[in-house]
């Protein structure tokens, strides 16, 4: 898919939720190991 | 049930109906009846795509899941952040571009019209018959557990929230489940809440998660790993859920019209684009919560006298078998557990819990014990499973209602029951919204002579919208004599036809170097067998070779790729137009 300029603010969401996402697993990976 | 009860659950289910009723008026044409004129804020979609997958088993499960197996099932969901970026970036503007009211017609530009009409089929198919599940499911569990009777529960389970999706449509669907969706997260909160409450007076919210954790249930990330091989037949475990689950995710949010049809409402790219992000974001630590719950009701029976079988249906049944003075026995053997868990327990956190050297002792005993209360379940269960005339030992779906109405105040038992309707309810009327949009969007307009425009098509889709209504109820009046196994073979369906699905949408959006059609079209069906054909070696041969239902819909996925790149190249010249290049 072609990117245009409009696009570009989307980028920073999708990364941000990937971010988001990783945060969450090492988060719940702390959790388990807490409480195991 | 107290009649306060009566009256909350009443009141709240009058006023959802009515919500509906008002906020759905929406211009009498096809675009106003699926699409609600495409003027949602991001908020409401989000909501409605929450809303059409969160059923009443979603609320009823998690929480026994989280009981029985622990907290790893939340890595089911973690394909979704992933599938929600690709739908964002790359289906939404597609759809959008071509302005379609269904995902398959999309599939016509792309393909041919036996492409779309053979998907279309497929979703009629199987999101035909689960949804006639999703009325039939949660009112089995209410007329166990109330003693009410089960025609009477489908039909108020599947039959009100057709007055709102029939006058109203998708906007009718979208603001009903927004009314929904809080009233659910209020009801889930306030039963937490209540829960930790409920703890004896030395036992803190952090001693509670700590036995829960001790004993298993805390165990959020899990590797799949069964000695030093990965198990491929473990379906919640961290790579099943970031892979299977994100092919899984981006078939049924991105081609499941149910799905489709709530964030095409959005009144922009820009505002569907942020409803599945949100959802992306926010459903996780959602399961995670409500997973909790279980994982503290898990504690909370470590203090209170947990039933043996959380069916009382079940148990009335086991009682009345010949296994009635082995089932007694039984009983004794796990309440003696049950009090030598308790006192550990209580000793466990009077020495200190987590914080304390000392307490660690207590572990390895309540260890045991709790391998010795599962071993009671387990003959128990395997008794009803195996040896009860009309048993069924599974009662995951039973144990956080059961809990609610053994438990909770008058008032409250009300409200979390009107909250299993209102959950049906919101996945159930943006199925049958959906269902009715391919039947008139799809069939009858396609191939119809002259095709209904404005205010004809718009009673058309009514009709449409009504139909569907009453098939979903009539499947779920007969899965009730059929059983279990109905409940089963469409849960399975689903994760049959997902993948190839998927395939040909992959096709479509990522490759459009494929153009034959016809190319598509066979690799769907030789596609299908292929997971047919996974699927059932698995079955009756699971010794050698069993594969967890979330690999399937990758295994269906890539056989569709595959075969299509090796048919097209085949078959060479028979071209279609190309699609790509969405700005």
């Amino acid at each position: 898919m072609q990117e245009t300029p409009s696009e570009h603010p989307y980028r920073v969401w999708y990364l941000a939720l990937i971010g988001v996402l990783i945060a969450l697993i090492l988060l719940f990976q702390r959790f388990t190991q807490y409480f195991s | 049930m107290q009649p306060l009860d009566w009256i909350v659950l009443c009141l709240t289910l009058t006023g959802v109906v009515w919500y509906g009723v008002r906020k759905g008026r929406t211009s009498r044409d096809l675009d106003g009846y699926f699409r609600s004129n495409q003027n949602l804020s991001w908020g409401l979609v989000l909501l409605g795509i929450m809303g059409t997958q969160a059923s009443a088993i979603t609320f009823l499960s998690a929480p026994g899941q989280g009981y029985t197996d622990g907290m790893r099932f939340v890595q089911y969901y973690f394909g979704i952040p992933i599938a929600m970026i690709v739908i964002s970036a790359v289906f939404v503007p597609r759809f959008r571009k071509w302005n379609v009211i269904t995902a398959y017609e999309y599939l016509e530009h792309r393909f041919d019209g036996k492409t779309r009409s053979l998907t279309s089929f497929l979703f009629f198919l199987q999101r035909g018959l689960s949804t006639g599940i999703s009325i039939f499911a949660p009112s089995l569990i209410l007329s166990s557990l109330l003693g009410w009777n089960i025609y009477w529960t489908n039909l108020f389970m599947g039959g009100l929230l057709i007055i709102y999706t029939l006058s109203g449509g998708a906007k009718a669907v979208a603001y009903t489940q927004q009314l929904q969706f809080a009233i659910i997260l209020l009801s889930m909160f306030l039963a937490g809440f209540l829960l930790v409450r409920l703890m004896p007076e030395q036992v803190g919210f952090m001693d509670a998660l700590d036995i829960s954790g001790k004993l298993g249930k805390l165990n959020v990330i899990t590797d799949g790993m069964k000695g030093d091989a990965f198990d491929w037949s473990d379906n919640y475990n961290i790579w099943s859920g970031v892979i299977g689950g994100f092919f899984l995710a981006l078939s049924y949010f991105g081609t499941d019209q149910s799905q489709v049809g709530r964030f095409l409402t959005g009144k922009s790219i820009r505002e569907s684009r942020l409803g599945l992000l949100m959802n992306g974001l926010v459903k996780i630590p959602m399961q995670f919560l409500i997973l909790l719950v279980g994982a503290l009701l898990f504690s909370f029976y470590a203090f209170e006298r947990a039933p043996l079988i959380f069916n009382q249906v079940q148990q009335d049944r086991i009682e009345r078998s010949a296994y009635r003075d082995s089932f007694q026995l039984a009983q004794l053997q796990y309440d003696s557990l049950l009090i030598r868990k308790r006192t550990v327990a209580e000793q466990y956190v009077a020495a200190g819990g987590q914080s304390s050297d000392t307490a660690s002792i207590y572990i390895p005993q309540l260890q045991d014990l709790q391998t010795s209360t599962d071993g009671v379940r387990k003959k128990v269960k395997r008794w009803l499973n195996e040896k009860v005339p009309g048993g069924d030992g599974n009662d995951t779906n039973y144990i956080f209602i059961r809990f609610v109405t053994d438990h909770l105040p008058a008032g409250l038992v009300g409200l979390l029951i009107a909250m299993i309707f209102l959950a049906s309810w919101g996945s159930i009327a943006a199925a049958i919204n959906s269902l009715a949009a391919c039947t008139m969007v799809d069939v009858h307009q396609r191939f119809a002579s002259k095709p209904a425009e404005g205010e004809k098509a718009y009673q058309l889709s009514r009709f449409y919208t009504l139909g569907w209504g009453i098939f979903c109820i009539v499947v779920a009046m007969f899965t009730y004599n059929l059983g279990n196994s109905l409940i089963e073979a469409v849960n399975i369906l689903g994760s049959l036809f997902y993948g190839v699905i998927l395939g040909v949408f992959v096709i479509a959006m990522f490759m459009p170097g494929i153009r034959s059609a016809s190319a598509v079209f066979w690799a769907m069906i030789v596609g299908e067998f292929i997971v047919l054909g996974v699927f059932l070696y698995g079955y009756f041969w699971p010794e050698s070779f069993k594969l967890g239902f979330l690999w399937l819909n990758p295994v269906g996925v890539i056989a569709v790729v595959l075969l299509a790149f090796l048919f097209d190249r085949k078959r060479g010249q028979e071209k279609t137009p190309s699609v790509d290049g969405v700005q």
